[in-house]
């Protein structure tokens, strides 16, 4: 009976550990999405195909590749892979741009969090995480074709971890924006 | 009448086979490596010395051919449900490439979700509950292991994570490993090493690589990750229900380590390469800080992992020590590049001869135990050494079509050669693999 048992067990707690890592991995990003700060930012969008991933667009921001010239770090005081804290001003339509960048978590102001993967004497170039947008399959190019107007909606938490909710043109969602473009409208 | 036999010396905690016919019992513990073919050797064996009677020698024939028969429809219904598991798997990958406009998020979610649980549930149901579908419960084990990757990038899909994040294998990983080691899947141990090295491969190429001087320590890093494999595969011999999971960890870190080796005997990775735009000295000096430490930790825990099965195997056989004693060796030595290295062409002699000697080891190791697969990796690597050697060498010194003449000639004589050598192995071997 012991054996029985024990798979039977085994089975319980393997099924409890999914429902806790995939409810965890959910809860994280829905902690950001709904506690964080909106903001838009400028984007500048690449379109690679990803057979495994769908459509998607590779964002570029405006804060990507930051120059250090006037901030308080130079770029050569980072290595790849250290973290960077990017203050944000926020202008009266949301929209972010860079104000500073701090190596420590700040303990007021808006800011995200970034990685650094490329540091050169007065340039960083930056990843926050939100790289990646999926789009409906086959709305790539389309998504691209538009990137000169398109900003990110993106939620900001206190901790400075980013989510995107949405791309947006003229404040209007970009799957919206492409359906009514295809239907004539 | 006949005597009972008991062949004695078991290696790696085999169970015994009986056999049983109407005059007693005749035992066979089946040893490390027996086949098919050997075991009616040994049957051949007694009749000729008079031991059993042929009514009875015929009758062994005759349970042994029914069992293997039986064994090799089981592999068949382990392939099919395998491959039907994966075809499923690949399908709902697909699916959540698909990305659906029509379907919500939520509803995508739910349905791999519930075709996941669902998967698990039949798995242990067929398996463990019912038990008249073993084979089609564990190969659906499988296949709720694959659908759990696939929620996981599905969800990353829904929020819009990082495509490549290393994090989503990690996370993927992390999941399947306790249906390893709670229901002995190999299947989804397979999937596990396949998964661990797609993750130190994303970490490397996402969140260490910066620049062309880093590229040169991805084969370092990747045979740290393999000896790793190796070490981890060899420690799960202490437990006797984990043997076929600790072969299917060992030859998956063996072959990937092998990979990384045969990388290294490159003059452009190991030094004295004399191609100007590959700056190649010093590469620990602008290793970002994340990787320095990755391949740190891998290398303090493949060493464990060496030290632990040097000492604590309890089968304390010659193979063991040359095995992980030679593990040990070579991977120190290709740490030393990380901090030694230099733009001498000494590096890549060396590197040359103990890629030349590990190829030559792994068919000998093979040999002594009884193993095809190990013959088969070490031939294959020391064909494609020595073909690799070929071009190095002669490419600029011979006439082109000289070159391809007398390449292909050796090519031939090496292969009838290998060949003959391989089946002699694989008679003195028998068919089946060791475990």
């Amino acid at each position: 009976m012991r054996p029985k048992m024990n798979k039977k067990r085994s089975f319980i707690l393997i099924g409890i550990l999914w429902v806790v890592i995939l409810g965890g991995f959910v809860a994280f990003q829905e902690f950001t999405l709904r506690t964080g700060n909106e903001i838009l930012l400028k984007i500048i969008p690449v379109d690679p195909r990803d057979l495994f991933r769908g459509d998607y667009v590779i964002l570029s921001y405006e804060i990507s590749v930051l120059n250090t010239d006037a901030l308080s770090y130079q770029g050569s005081s980072f290595k790849v892979g250290d973290n960077v804290y990017v203050l944000l001003n926020v202008d009266a339509n949301k929209i972010g741009s860079l104000a500073d960048i701090e190596k420590k978590r700040p303990d007021n102001g808006l800011f995200i969090k970034g990685v650094v993967k490329g540091a050169e004497t007065n340039r960083l170039r930056v990843e926050y995480g939100i790289e990646s947008y999926f789009v409906s399959e086959g709305k790539g190019k389309k998504t691209e074709k538009m990137r000169w107007k398109i900003h990110t909606k993106v939620a900001v938490d206190r901790f400075g971890n980013a989510a995107i909710k949405s791309l947006v043109v003229d404040e209007k969602d970009i799957e919206d924006v492409i359906r009514l473009s295809e239907t004539g409208l | 009448m006949y005597n009972i036999f008991a062949v004695s010396t078991i290696v790696n905690w085999q169970g015994a086979s009986q056999l049983f016919y109407p005059s007693g019992v005749v035992t066979l513990q089946k040893r490390n490596g027996d086949s098919i073919m050997n075991i009616e050797k040994q049957i051949q064996k007694w009749l000729d010395a008079g031991d059993i009677s042929p009514e009875q020698a015929q009758k062994m024939f005759s349970d042994v051919n029914q069992k293997s028969k039986e064994e090799r429809f089981g592999k068949v219904i382990v392939a099919i449900s395998a491959i039907g598991a994966t075809l499923l798997g690949i399908g709902a990958i697909l699916f959540v490439a698909a990305n659906w406009e029509e379907t919500p998020a939520l509803m995508r979610v739910f349905i791999l979700l519930g075709s996941d649980f669902g998967a698990y549930y039949l798995g242990y149901r067929f398996r463990y509950q019912k038990k008249n579908l073993p084979k089609v419960g564990a190969s659906l084990f499988l296949l709720g292991a694959i659908l759990f990757g696939a929620n996981v990038f599905l969800i990353a899909q829904i929020y819009n994570i990082n495509a490549n994040s290393h994090v989503l294998a990690l996370i993927w990983l992390m999941g399947i490993l306790p249906l390893v080691y709670a229901f002995r899947s190999e299947a989804i141990a397979a999937l596990a090493s396949l998964l661990f090295f797609v993750w130190t491969g994303l970490f490397f190429f996402n969140d260490g690589f910066s620049n062309d001087n880093t590229i040169f320590v991805f084969p370092v890093f990747s045979l740290a990750a393999g000896v790793l494999l190796f070490g981890i595969g060899g420690m799960h011999y202490l437990k006797p229900g984990l043997i076929k999971v600790a072969r299917i960890f060992r030859l998956a870190g063996v072959k990937v380590a092998m990979l990384s080796m045969f990388l290294l005997t490159f003059k452009p990775l190991t030094g004295g390469g004399g191609i100007h735009w590959f700056r190649i000295a010093r590469p620990m000096e602008n290793i970002p800080s994340q990787l320095r430490i990755g391949v740190v930790l891998f290398s303090i825990l493949a060493i464990l992992s060496m030290v632990v099965n040097l000492f604590f195997n309890p089968t304390r056989s010659k193979n063991n020590i040359y095995e992980h004693g030679i593990a040990l060796g070579c991977f120190s030595f290709a740490f030393l590049f990380i901090f030694a290295s230099t733009e001498h062409t000494s590096n890549a002699v060396l590197y040359n001869l103990l890629f030349g000697g590990l190829t030559l080891f792994l068919v000998y190791i093979g040999y002594q135990r009884l193993d095809l697969k190990i013959v088969n990796i070490g031939i294959f690597w020391l064909s494609v050494f020595v073909l690799a050697k070929y071009f190095d060498f002669f490419w600029g010194l011979l006439d082109r079509s000289l070159f391809f003449m007398v390449g292909g000639f050796i090519l031939f004589l090496g292969g009838v050669a290998l060949e003959r050598k391989r089946r002699q192995i694989k008679e003195a071997v028998g068919i089946s693999d060791a475990t």
